[in-house]
């Protein structure tokens, strides 16, 4: 059924509806003990119904969109309760061109991918490393979203992921990790690969350390992690007007050294830029904090209403199969001040173990070195609102990292476990 | 099944074919009101080719996929030739028969396992918001392959998720729990239960005081151990790591690398289990293993192409996490055997030490033997008694030093249900095991 037909299909029975549609067509090539143990070729399409009738919200979700799936959805809102916040978004006005699309990643043929695997292994002989594991994935889709207030956002774009996994021997066992995403065909697989060999070479004949406090320099992938997973939710309206953010009621005040911290969807070349949110409500720019002073938080429509405010258009889903929730796009980090010495982490085990609500966190590093000698273990435990209050400086190396868009940070009087 | 079998065509040295169906319903309630009520289906495809190498393909069509598949098989001729042993066909019809089937079930009846979750939240005057969420999945899946197999098998799981936060002084924290089962709504009886013990923890944790760093005698409860377990060795016994180069148990079976005191068992069998399975993801008949026996290293887990490789049989633990995913060597209910130690045998010893409940989850490196988790909650040991409440603490250390360590494992048992993420893909999982003594690394964030 048509996405027009079926919305019709729907406003005759609800007050509100909503049809999300999503296609995605993805190559992957992975490879394992360095050389190429699969290629993967996939096509998905799926559609997520969302209605709201009396106040009460239904949902339902299907590769196909029939009837079957528009009764449920209905079916799903007589089984809800009330809540008079819940609408739909009105119609938007959205900006030319797309999140980020590039011809070249949809139609990659198998042959440059086998390429560029070669590219990405090349390195580990340089550096006398083993590759374990890795991959390469090229992925197109295409995204539409109407309802019943005249929403219909049309907004397609590609991303491309590689990885590498190396291990490094001589008096022990050292692994490097590296990896980059890109919207577009203009990523460097070698130096993937240089940094992932690199950086195992480099942690091999790693020493102890004592428990220490120090300064602490976390690399754009370390930086990500721990603020995805520690800082990131509080920003959430859900979570400030439900009592589960320690920023709630802070609007103003100064938490923080001088940082800032804008979530921006509309970014160019960013990875979670779109036309539109999940609902379609047009990409926004919230600045988070100025200058350490906290300016405000993320809101998708129902959020937006119970504040009496608009949405940012900070509505994301994981896939087609969920419902919209309040989610960031693509967080800058930025300040003054330059980076010194002290513990240099690469990356994190461990940051997903963050408690989100405390800020509290206690994770074990990867390629970490102090004073440019690799550590074989050091725990860094601490409190990220503590943790921003102590910000040193910032590198000039920005990347992005799933949503956050950060240089290396350096923070002082950070707590070591060795 | 006719139609499906057009993909066994591709003339590929071994082709297999998955058809899956899955219906997901869910039912969440925020703050006492039901706020999200979902219901969903899924159908796909998926075909595996080898070659030299493996190609996959994955669509919501016959059609769509069959074109892909035969792209994926042209891939697969290039590269070096991944060893695969052949073997006979198996022909089975399999179901899980849940006591209380939710499709028998109306929505009505499952909002009320919500209900009185959050009725059981009442009592605690700290907590200021909940998240109590329901779930049920009925999955079928047609397994076809080359050699002739043709397997159908019918999965019912269902889950119940609590989340409760609580408040004192401008401080916030979070008790969480689950419970699910490869089964139907029985399996969710004790789920009040569940809302009390997240609304107890959250509230324990207000007053927590923080963990000390260091090195400490160390007692992990029945969720930790399975974590610890599942996290620390199982992942380190999956045979592609060891290929791969990746797990510090290269070449290391009938070694021993854990106090004799040690057993630890993978085993889909268990029934109503969430790690529960019939077949594997490529058709072969699941069972119970012994990965350590008296702190001997017996097995790895395998798929058909890692025992291939290492020239032994498959173990069963090829999973995937849906038709759009190629399986890959996975546990399944890992667990570590109970032994004769009571709990308060296995405190009296201590003098100043850590008891670690719970996990928030946790990362290993395999190929280091290092591992991280976070406890959810602990408590202060001292002089074997159990003292102060503490938070936010974690567990780090070498996975063979833990599990040499171990020199008393106590004689209850529970298992948890879990989710474990590899390779991108996220299966179903149980973890378990007894109250276990060892010596780690705790981080905390009272440093000196």
């Amino acid at each position: 059924m048509e996405i027009e037909r079926a919305l019709k299909f729907l406003t005759k029975r609800t007050d509100e509806a909503e049809i999300f549609c999503t296609k995605e067509r993805s190559k992957t090539l992975k490879i394992k003990k360095g050389g190429v143990d699969l290629f993967k070729e996939s096509t998905y399409k799926g559609y997520g119904i969302r209605v709201i009738k009396e106040g009460r919200m239904g949902f339902a979700f299907s590769n196909r969109l029939d009837e079957t799936v528009m009764k449920s959805a209905l079916g799903s809102a007589k089984i809800a309760e009330v809540d008079r916040y819940l609408t739909l978004p009105r119609a938007q006005n959205y900006g030319r061109g797309s999140g980020g699309y590039d011809r070249e990643i949809e139609s990659l043929s198998t042959d440059t991918i086998l390429k560029f695997t070669d590219d990405l292994l090349a390195p580990c002989k340089d550096y006398d490393v083993i590759p374990t594991s890795g991959s390469i994935s090229a992925l197109s889709y295409e995204e539409e979203i109407m309802n019943s207030h005249g929403v219909h956002g049309k907004d397609r774009g590609t991303t491309i992921f590689a990885y590498l996994s190396t291990v490094a021997r001589d008096t022990d066992v050292a692994t490097g990790f590296y990896y980059d995403v890109s919207r577009f065909l203009d990523m460097d697989f070698e130096e993937i690969g240089r940094e992932a060999a690199g950086l195992a070479r480099a942690s091999v004949n790693a020493g102890r350390v004592e428990t220490l406090k120090t300064a602490l320099v976390l690399k754009p992938h370390a930086v990500g992690e721990l603020l995805e997973n520690a800082l990131m939710s509080s920003f959430s309206a859900d979570n400030v007007q439900r009592d589960r953010s320690f920023l709630a009621g802070k609007v103003g005040e100064k938490i923080a050294s001088d940082v800032n911290i804008t979530d921006n969807g509309t970014l160019k070349n960013g990875l979670l830029t779109g036309k539109f949110d999940s609902e379609g409500v047009a990409s926004g720019n919230t600045p988070l904090i100025k200058n350490g002073e906290l300016r405000g938080f993320l809101y998708d429509t129902y959020t937006a209403n119970k504040a009496g405010i608009e949405s940012t258009g900070n509505a994301s889903r994981d896939s087609f199969s969920s419902l919209p929730q309040v989610g960031p796009t693509n967080v800058i980090v930025s300040g003054k001040g330059e980076i010194g010495e002290g513990l240099v982490v690469h990356g994190l085990i461990g940051a997903h173990t963050s408690n989100p609500v405390s800020g509290d966190f206690s994770v074990e590093t990867r390629n970490a070195f102090l004073d440019g000698k690799p550590v074989k273990k050091a725990i860094i435990s601490g409190n990220i609102f503590e943790l921003l209050k102590n910000v040193e400086g910032f590198g000039k190396d920005t990347k992005q990292f799933s949503h956050v868009v950060s240089p290396s940070i350096e923070f002082s009087d950070v707590t070591v476990v060795g | 099944m006719a139609e499906l079998s057009k993909a066994l065509e591709i003339p590929a040295r071994f082709v297999d074919v998955v058809l899956q169906r899955s219906t997901v319903n869910s039912i969440v309630m925020k703050d006492g009101v039901i706020k999200e009520v979902s219901a969903g289906e899924v159908e796909g495809i998926g075909v595996r080719v080898l070659e030299n190498t493996w190609g996959f393909a994955s669509a919501n069509s016959l059609e769509d996929v069959l074109d892909a598949a035969e792209r994926a098989h042209r891939a697969a001729k290039a590269g070096k030739r991944i060893e695969f042993r052949e073997r006979e066909a198996t022909i089975d019809d399999v179901r899980v028969r849940p006591k209380i089937d939710p499709q028998d079930v109306g929505f009505e009846e499952k909002k009320e396992i919500l209900r009185e979750a959050f009725d059981a939240t009442k009592a605690y005057k700290e907590v200021v918001s909940s998240t109590f969420s329901y779930t049920d999945a009925r999955t079928s899946n047609q397994y076809l392959n080359s050699e002739g197999s043709r397997i159908n098998a019918e999965y019912v799981r269902v889950g119940f998720f609590a989340s409760v936060f609580a408040k004192k002084d401008g401080q916030v924290q979070i008790g969480m729990e689950r419970m699910g089962a490869t089964g139907g709504l029985e399996a969710l009886d004790g789920a009040a239960q569940k809302a009390r013990d997240a609304s107890e923890r959250a509230i324990r944790l207000l007053n927590a005081a923080h963990a000390p760093s260091g090195v400490f005698s160390v007692v992990m409860d029945p969720k930790l151990t399975g974590v610890f377990i599942h996290e620390a060795l199982g992942h380190g016994v999956e045979a592609d790591h060891v290929i791969q180069k990746e797990s510090i148990l290269e070449g290391k079976i009938n070694e021993s690398i854990g106090s004799e005191l040690v057993d630890v068992y993978d085993d889909p069998t268990l029934e109503g289990s969430f790690g529960f399975y019939f077949y594997d993801s490529e058709g072969t008949k699941a069972r119970k293993k012994a990965i350590l026996k008296e702190g001997i290293l017996k097995e790895y887990l395998h798929s058909r192409e890692t025992a291939s490789t290492l020239n032994t049989e498959t173990t069963g633990n090829a999973r995937s996490q849906g038709f759009n995913y190629s399986p890959v060597v996975r546990m399944s209910n890992t667990y570590l055997a109970p032994k004769d130690f009571a709990f308060d045998e296995v405190l009296e010893d201590i003098k100043y030490g850590i008891y670690l409940k719970g996990s928030k989850g946790g990362e290993v490196d395999t190929a280091r033997g290092v591992f991280q988790f976070s406890a959810e909650e602990g408590f202060l040991i001292e002089n074997g008694e159990l003292t102060t409440p503490i938070k936010d603490v974690s567990l780090s250390g070498e996975t063979l030093e833990i599990l040499k360590n171990i020199d008393a494992v106590g004689s209850d048992f529970d298992t948890h249900i879990g989710f474990c993420g590899k390779a991108s893909q996220t299966v179903p999982v149980g973890d378990g095991g007894p109250h276990v003594r060892t010596l780690a690394t705790v981080g905390g964030q009272n440093g000196n």
